[in-house]
């Protein structure tokens, strides 16, 4: 009988133990700071070509024919699978980066799609009648309607890079990242370290949404003083 | 000289003509206002000639700069009067925009969101849009539709000045909005009937 046993789940004081210890070590921000940073750019690659394959698809038909079909299955496609087969293909240092941008760029294209979709045609064909630049365009009539599509693809994207880029990261244990860390807990059964390690992802994932939330307000506001 | 000219044009949606067999001219410096019943084809006229849409049958011919108030506002919402007279002048004719928007009325809103705008002042904020662009040929659709005789006399006054000289085609219901600008008027058919009234 193992129940009320530490070596199968920890106490919430140890967990807060753990958490203590672990925030007190120079080494566990290092750590963080490597897995955030391989992370965010999956994320960023995949906001940035999203964002411009969602665009290319508005304009051709083709190209939209000829990748919804890939993004659908890449939709379905579980992230171990992606992350064993990534391993094939780039090193285990960068197999989170490459993960996270194979998680978040459908949703993101997906987002900035339905964004452009959604566009009141009637103020397109203002500008087009005025002959707005183009420049001006995207900023007075484009983006204000696109932010909020951006911005909650943005933030979903975000968690399921946080998600699978960890996952990915204990499958290919890169020296010094989170994913490691969390290898050597499930090796060692310490499941006070887990849940505080937990804790740790759970707040980057919160200050990293809260960043992107609150530059994507700056935005806003910047675009309503035009 | 025509600057806008329009022979035998036709516009069909689906198995239906909006619009059939129509022949217009806007002289330079000239104004024409185009009535009807409704559905009669008006904003597809319009439509026609700002090259919103191509015909299906006959000629359009307009210049290649033209301006436009449309039947619905089309500003905005989130920027302010200014901001909306930007996307179109930019920065460089900001004291015109404020100078116009004066004239209009609308001086005591500087920095409210045209959201906050009664229908009435953001007709108003359309047409200081419309004025303020660079353009050869100005086509209104229902310019003064929600606001009082006192503002639509002042909004035709600004008007009448800045269009000075380019030629002006307009929608209207009422053939009082019509000498308000000094058009001609042209009546359309009901959507059933073919071929071009003249003015009675």
């Amino acid at each position: 009988m193992a129940v009320g046993h530490e070596f199968l789940l920890a106490s919430p004081l140890s967990v807060l133990r753990a958490l203590a210890r672990l925030l007190s070590q120079p080494a566990t921000y290092l750590t963080a700071l490597r897995s955030a940073g391989r992370i965010l750019l999956g994320f960023l690659s995949a906001f940035a070509l999203g964002v411009a394959l969602a665009a290319l698809c508005r304009r051709s038909p083709l190209v939209s024919a000829l990748v919804s079909p890939l993004l659908s299955a890449a939709r379905a496609v579980p992230v171990a699978s992606f992350a064993i087969l990534a391993i094939l293909l780039v090193s285990s240092g960068w197999l989170s980066t490459f993960v996270c941008f194979v998680i978040g760029f459908p949703v993101l294209f997906g987002n900035t799609l339905e964004g452009l979709q959604r566009r009141d045609r009637a103020l397109s064909e203002m500008a087009r009648v005025f002959r707005a630049p183009w420049g001006r365009r995207l900023l007075y009539v484009d983006l204000p309607q696109l932010l909020p599509f951006l911005r909650a693809g943005a933030v979903t994207a975000l968690g399921l890079c946080w998600k699978s880029g960890v996952a990915a990261e204990v499958i290919g244990i890169p020296r010094g990242t989170i994913g490691e860390a969390l290898y050597s807990v499930k090796v060692n059964y310490n499941t006070a370290d887990l849940f505080a390690w937990t804790v740790i992802i759970v707040l980057l994932n919160a200050l990293t949404a809260f960043l992107l939330r609150r530059g994507a307000a700056l935005l806003s506001g910047r675009l309503a003083r035009l | 000289m025509s600057a806008i000219v329009l022979h035998q044009a036709g516009r069909r949606y689906g198995g239906r003509w909006a619009l059939r067999g129509l022949d217009l001219r806007v002289p330079e410096g000239g104004a024409v206002c185009v009535m009807g019943p409704s559905g009669c084809g008006k904003t597809t006229l319009l439509r026609l000639v700002l090259g919103l849409e191509r015909p299906d049958e006959g000629r359009v011919e307009a210049p290649g700069r033209l301006s436009a108030v449309f039947q619905e506002d089309r500003l905005l919402e989130h920027l302010t009067a200014e901001g909306n007279l930007r996307l179109v002048t930019g920065r460089r004719r900001d004291t015109a925009a404020a100078e116009l928007l004066a004239e209009l009325g609308l001086s005591d809103e500087p920095g409210k969101p045209v959201s906050s705008f009664s229908g009435g002042m953001k007709r108003r904020v359309a047409i200081a849009r419309a004025l303020l662009a660079d353009y050869d040929a100005l086509l209104l659709d229902e310019p003064f539709k929600g606001l009082d005789a006192d503002t639509r006399e002042r909004t035709a006054g600004a008007i009448l000045r800045l269009n000075a000289g380019r030629a002006l085609l307009m929608v209207a219901h009422d053939p009082g909005e019509a000498r308000l600008l000094g058009a001609d008027i042209v009546r359309l058919p009901p959507p059933a009937e073919g071929g071009l009234k003249p003015a009675g």
